[in-house]
This record gives C-alpha cells, sequence and structure tokens, in this order.
C-alpha cells in the first residue's frame, strides 16, 4: 500500500475500499498529514481539475467525495493536535415556503466534497432558523435555495438577520428565479448559478481557506 | 392514416414500464404533503400511513381512475374559434413557455428581471400570432404581492388573449378558488366554468413520487370545478429520476398515473392531461438539461404509455432555438427540438423560452411560432388509401408520361403537399441578425396595432377586487 492507492482509490470511487487502504497506510506508519493531503485532498484537487475539464461529471465528482469522505473519517480522529484547519462550515437551507431541495441538496453535495462541514437544514426554513444555526454552529457561510419567486423575500430577511446580529458570517444565495442583481439588492455575499459556481463562491468566502 | 409520429417503444416494452409502475405506487407510493388529500385517498381505497405522510395505490385503483378519466376534452378559449380539442386530431397543438422569470428586452435587447407590463405585453402578443395554440402566463408578476402574482397573473393574461389559459396554482386551495371565481366572472358563472373551463393548471409533483400540499390541495379544488389538471412531471435523469431513459420514463409515467388517481378521487371524470417535461439534467452542472438527446428519446416513451391509456398527452418541448446560439449549435437544438416534437403528443410547449424556460423573449417566440407554423405540417396524417395512391392516374398518364397537369395532381397540390408559407419561410431563413431587426419591426407593430378581444370593464374590476380581497385575507 502507498499514499498513491489512496490517491487512486478516491480516483476510482472506490468508497467500499478506501477505509481498508487508509487504515493500512496508518498501520504502516505513514504521517497522518501526508495521508489527508497528498492522499486525500491531493485526490479530490486532481477531480476537480478533471471536472473542469469537462472529463468528469457531477456524479463522478460526488461519489470520488463521498470515497474522499470515507477514508477521512479513518483520519480524522487522528488530525486533532495536527496543523490541519477545517474548511469551514456552511449552514444550507431551501427558503421559508419552498419545498424545493435538489439544488440545494447538489450544492451541499459539492460543498462537502470540496471539503466544508454542512449543516443541512432541509427545506421550508425559516430566516430565524439559518440565524440560530449560524451561531449554534459557528458558521462562516450560510447559504439559501429558493426555486419560487414568491419565497425569495424570505432570503432578504434572513441577510437583515444576520447582519444585524453583528455576525461575520457571510450569505450566498441560489435557485433558478435568483440573480446576481437581486443578491447586490439584499445586499447578500454573493450568487451563484449552478452547483460548480457554489464551491468556488464558498471558497473566495471564507477567509483564510 | 399514416403518421410520423415515433414508435419507440414496442408492447412487451411498454408492458414493463407499466408494470413497474404499479409496483412502485404499490409498494413505494407517494409522499402528499396534505393531511386532506391522503384522507381523501384513504376514503377512495388507498392505504396510507400519516406519520410517513405516504399513500400506496393498489392496481385496482389506479385502473378505476384510468377508467373514470376522460378519453377526449376540450381546452376552452374565451373565443370559442381557439377551442382546443384532445387528442389533437392532426398536429399537435403549440403552447407558450410559463411563469419565465426573466425577460429580454424586446427594445435594448437587455435580459432583465421582468414585471407585469411584460407579461401583458408577452400574451398580446401570443394571441396575435397564429402558431401559437394556446398560452401559459409567461411571465411571472414579479412586481405584484407575492401571495397574489399567480392571481395577476391570470387576470393579467387573461384580458391580454381570448385562447385557452393554462396556469399554476402552487398556493393552495385558496388561491385555486380565487382562480375559479374571477374565470366565472368571464364565462357567467361557475356551472358554465364547469362546461367550458377556459383555463387549466400545471401541477407539478417533486420528483420522485412526491406532491406538495399547495399544489396537491389546488388540484383536488380545481378538479372538483372541473377544471383540466395537467400534471407536470419533471423526472430530471440522474437528480430526481433513474439516469436512464427508462427510468426517467417510468418515473414520469409513475408520477401521472398518481396525480391520475388523486384528480378522479377528487372528482371522477375530471379532465386530466397527462404532462412531462422530463430530461437529463446537465451532466457538467446539475442543472436542467433541455438541449440533451434523451429529451426526446423520454417524450418518445411518455407519449406512447398516454396513447396505452387513452389520455391526452402534452410531453414535447418546441423551440429552445435560442437567437444567440451559434449557428451548429443551433442545428443541433433543432434538429433535437423537432425529433421531439415527433412524439405522439398532442401538445408542444415552450415556445417562446430562452435559458432553460428561465427567460422569455419576444422575438424568440415570433421565430418559434413561425417556425412550428413550417414544421408542423411533418406531423400532418398521410392519407395512404386507392385514392391517393392513384394507379388509375399512372395508367392514364402511361409509360413515361408526366402528371403535370393531370386531373389527380390538380385535385391534390393544396391537399397533400406540404407547401410552406413563403412569407414565414423567408423570415426564418434570415440570418440572425437579419431576423433580430425584421422581428423587432413586427413584434412593435403587433404590439401596437392589435387588440386582443376584449373583456367588460366591470368584470375586469370585480376580478381586481376578488385579488384585492384575497391579498387583505391571506397577507403574511
Amino acid at each position: 500500500m502507498s499514499i498513491q492507492d489512496i490517491f487512486n482509490a478516491v480516483n476510482n470511487f472506490q468508497d467500499t475500499e478506501i477505509a481498508g487502504i487508509v487504515q493500512s497506510e496508518i498501520d504502516a506508519g505513514t504521517d497522518v498529514s501526508e495521508i489527508l493531503n497528498d492522499g486525500l485532498i491531493g485526490a479530490m484537487d486532481e477531480v476537480g481539475k478533471k471536472f473542469g475539464e469537462g472529463l468528469l461529471f457531477v456524479p463522478e465528482m460526488l461519489m470520488a467525495a463521498q470515497t474522499m469522505k470515507a477514508g477521512l473519517e479513518v483520519v480524522r480522529p487522528l488530525l486533532a493536535g495536527t496543523d490541519t484547519k477545517p474548511r469551514g462550515t456552511v449552514v444550507i437551507g431551501t427558503v421559508k415556503g419552498d419545498l424545493h431541495d435538489i439544488g440545494k441538496n447538489l450544492v451541499a453535495m459539492m460543498l462537502e466534497g470540496a471539503g466544508f462541514t454542512i449543516v443541512d437544514l432541509g427545506v421550508d426554513v425559516e430566516p430565524a432558523a439559518f440565524l440560530d444555526a449560524a451561531k449554534e454552529n459557528n458558521a462562516e457561510l450560510v447559504a439559501m435555495s429558493a426555486l419560487l419567486t414568491t419565497t425569495m423575500p424570505s432570503m432578504e430577511e434572513c441577510v437583515k438577520m444576520v447582519k444585524n446580529a453583528g455576525l461575520s458570517t457571510k450569505l450566498m444565495i441560489g435557485g433558478a428565479p435568483v440573480t446576481q442583481a437581486y443578491a447586490d439588492k439584499i445586499s447578500a455575499d454573493g450568487y451563484s448559478a449552478d452547483a460548480p459556481g457554489a464551491v468556488a463562491l464558498a471558497r473566495n468566502l471564507i477567509p483564510g481557506v | 392514416m399514416a403518421r410520423s409520429r415515433m414508435t419507440f417503444l414496442d408492447e412487451k416494452e411498454m408492458d414493463l414500464i407499466h408494470t413497474q409502475s404499479i409496483t412502485l405506487l404499490n409498494e413505494m407510493g407517494v409522499l402528499v404533503h396534505s393531511k386532506s388529500v391522503l384522507q381523501l385517498l384513504e376514503e377512495k381505497g388507498a392505504h396510507v400511513d400519516y406519520e410517513k405522510m405516504t399513500a400506496t395505490f393498489s392496481e385496482k385503483m389506479i385502473n378505476s381512475a384510468l377508467g373514470t378519466a376522460p378519453k377526449e376534452i376540450t381546452l376552452f378559449g374565451r373565443d370559442p374559434k381557439h377551442d382546443l380539442h384532445l387528442p389533437a386530431k392532426d398536429v399537435p397543438y403549440s403552447v407558450t413557455n410559463g411563469l419565465a422569470v426573466f425577460v429580454m428586452d424586446k427594445d435594448t435587447g437587455q435580459y432583465r428581471d421582468c414585471d407585469s407590463k411584460d407579461l401583458a405585453d408577452f400574451m398580446k402578443l401570443a394571441d396575435a400570432l397564429n402558431g401559437i395554440d394556446y398560452v401559459w402566463p409567461s411571465l411571472a408578476a414579479k412586481d405584484k404581492p407575492p401571495q397574489t402574482q399567480t392571481l395577476y397573473e391570470l387576470w393579467i393574461t387573461m384580458q391580454n388573449t381570448s385562447k385557452h389559459i393554462q396556469g399554476d396554482a402552487i398556493h393552495g386551495a385558496h388561491n385555486a378558488k380565487a382562480q375559479i371565481e374571477m374565470a366565472s366572472l368571464v364565462v357567467g358563472g361557475k356551472e358554465k366554468l364547469k362546461e367550458r373551463p377556459i383555463f387549466s393548471v400545471i401541477s407539478c409533483p417533486i420528483a420522485p413520487l412526491s406532491f406538495e400540499k399547495g399544489s396537491i390541495e389546488a388540484q383536488v379544488e380545481l378538479a372538483r370545478a372541473g377544471i383540466p389538471i395537467a400534471s407536470m412531471s419533471m423526472s430530471l435523469g440522474g437528480l430526481s429520476a433513474p439516469i436512464t431513459v427508462a427510468g426517467m420514463i417510468t418515473n414520469a409515467n409513475a408520477e401521472n398515473l398518481a396525480g391520475l388517481v388523486i384528480t378522479q378521487a377528487a372528482s371522477p371524470g375530471a379532465p386530466h392531461i397527462y404532462t412531462s417535461d422530463s430530461t437529463p439534467m446537465d451532466m457538467a452542472t446539475g442543472n436542467i438539461n433541455y438541449g440533451a438527446p434523451e429529451l426526446s428519446l423520454v417524450s418518445f416513451g411518455t407519449a406512447q404509455m398516454a396513447e396505452r391509456y387513452n389520455l391526452p398527452a402534452f410531453v414535447s418541448g418546441f423551440g429552445l432555438y435560442n437567437l444567440d446560439y451559434e449557428e451548429n449549435e443551433a442545428f443541433c437544438k433543432t434538429v433535437n427540438t423537432m425529433l421531439t416534437a415527433a412524439a405522439k403528443t398532442d401538445i408542444v410547449g415552450g415556445l417562446g423560452g430562452i435559458d432553460s424556460a428561465n427567460g422569455v423573449c419576444f422575438k424568440q417566440l415570433l421565430l418559434d411560432a413561425y417556425t412550428w407554423e413550417c414544421c408542423r405540417d411533418y406531423l400532418k396524417p398521410v392519407e395512404i388509401s386507392e385514392r391517393t395512391i392513384a394507379i388509375d392516374a399512372i395508367r392514364d398518364v402511361g409509360h413515361g408520361g408526366n402528371f403535370l397537369i393531370h386531373k389527380h395532381t390538380m385535385e391534390n397540390l393544396r391537399k397533400s403537399m406540404i407547401l410552406w408559407n413563403k412569407e414565414r419561410l423567408s423570415m426564418i431563413s434570415l440570418g440572425k441578425n437579419d431576423f433580430r431587426v425584421e422581428a423587432g419591426k413586427i413584434v412593435n407593430r403587433l404590439l401596437n396595432e392589435y387588440q386582443p378581444l376584449p373583456i367588460d370593464e366591470n368584470i375586469i374590476r370585480q376580478g381586481y377586487d376578488i385579488i384585492k380581497t384575497y391579498e387583505k385575507k391571506y397577507a403574511e
């Protein structure tokens, strides 16, 4: 076994085998940071590059992320006390009055694959619930989704609440009727037209990552 | 009559899709976010789990719904000349794109937020165009209060077209009742509306197999009032449905059967259209992919299933040949859209839509309407008979002769040849920049000169009163 095997396992979507491969590497005494950075994160960087080039598609990227996550679970207990910083925490949900969550779920999965910790509030989420979850989880980012134009005002309400509470949490929005202009109007920190864009935006919005 | 419509599934394949749909509805059932609708279904024989909010249907229940569903329905217009009988006898009917949230400004070309004035103008244009048979309210009235947007959309559309209107009622039974009340004003009462429903409603499940509270309670209310329901499955392959063509067709089929069971439970004999807007997701972005080749295949399959069930079908789109596409991309999209229209569908939708139906464009509506007028003739039924085979004419003309001025040629020239409208053809053959210029002139001329069939001012006022009353009662 080697770091390369871990790297390959992620790229080959071996989500059931990777735990064993990672454990073997740990047992062999390989540095945990090396396993994480070169094996797991490095593999996801390669996956991201191939996705950007159109060589991999969304379901494959998510599968790779799931594989990486399975490997990360083995390594995680050993990371305490190392220099490894988490990517950040994102509270995500579909706004009040709206039950459509397929886009939100896709964004959540892709953010998780990119290393963010996700707190998924589900659908029909009150503005106050986003605020409370952001506080409880020290979230760096709140991400809101809407499919219906009639539920979009809830986004504005939430942005006001978070800013009035004095949190440094950023807010990003998305969904078919949402636009950059609307995000600017309600003083949200960002907007993305699709899930890959949301990941790039999250990386930009969360400082120090 | 010979028909150039796609037969994609054979009998065994249709049987399998049907039995697998039954298995899904029998075992997994549907999630219904409404206690009242679950209670209705339980009364009619469904097995309901109130904790999980699910209902499962027996094959008997599904067959009963198929038995009571009308095989023929009419989408009525304010003006009877626009009445549309389903199934469509000759070629499919066309309908505009609906409830877009952006508009390409007809004068500046800016792609911007829309408002109720844009909706009024777009519906007026749709009313003026022969290539458009009926309308969806094409734009959201985003300048109106959220809880009454749907009501404004119906009322503004009603004033600007006398063609049939197919809207939505996602905000629940109260909203549906208000729409019924408003439409009743126009036709002269609720009983008259039941005889001549001048509007129908698209009701979308959330795939896979879920029905949200507002839409489904509205659907029940509307079915009871005789308003046709088009229960539109959006089974997006790889996202909300299996990634395979068979999986998308089956999920859409199961959702349509479930939607039908609900409509018939509310009111046996209520008009219902088998409807699907299913396609794979874009594998690169996760967005809906209206350019996917599989879209055509899913349309072919769902149309055949609707035909099997003797239900009118609305499973195809037309258009989305965006004026901004480069020529090669436009070619692919045009081929795809024409193929999709060749499904055994009674209706093609989406005309005037751009940006994956998120937006509409006035010039696009013109292009789509003109293109449809030319293309729909490919789908006309063709008589294959002794008369049209005409061996007598062949004998007459003799070996090596010609048919130029034979009686048979003269009798059938205009009956059987597809003779494209020269004016339309020359318009759609213009390069895209020239088309934009000419289309702009036509759009502005029509909007300035064309007048839709008016509605009595008192009735218009009463309709707005209903909306104001609703606003006061249900404002948050």
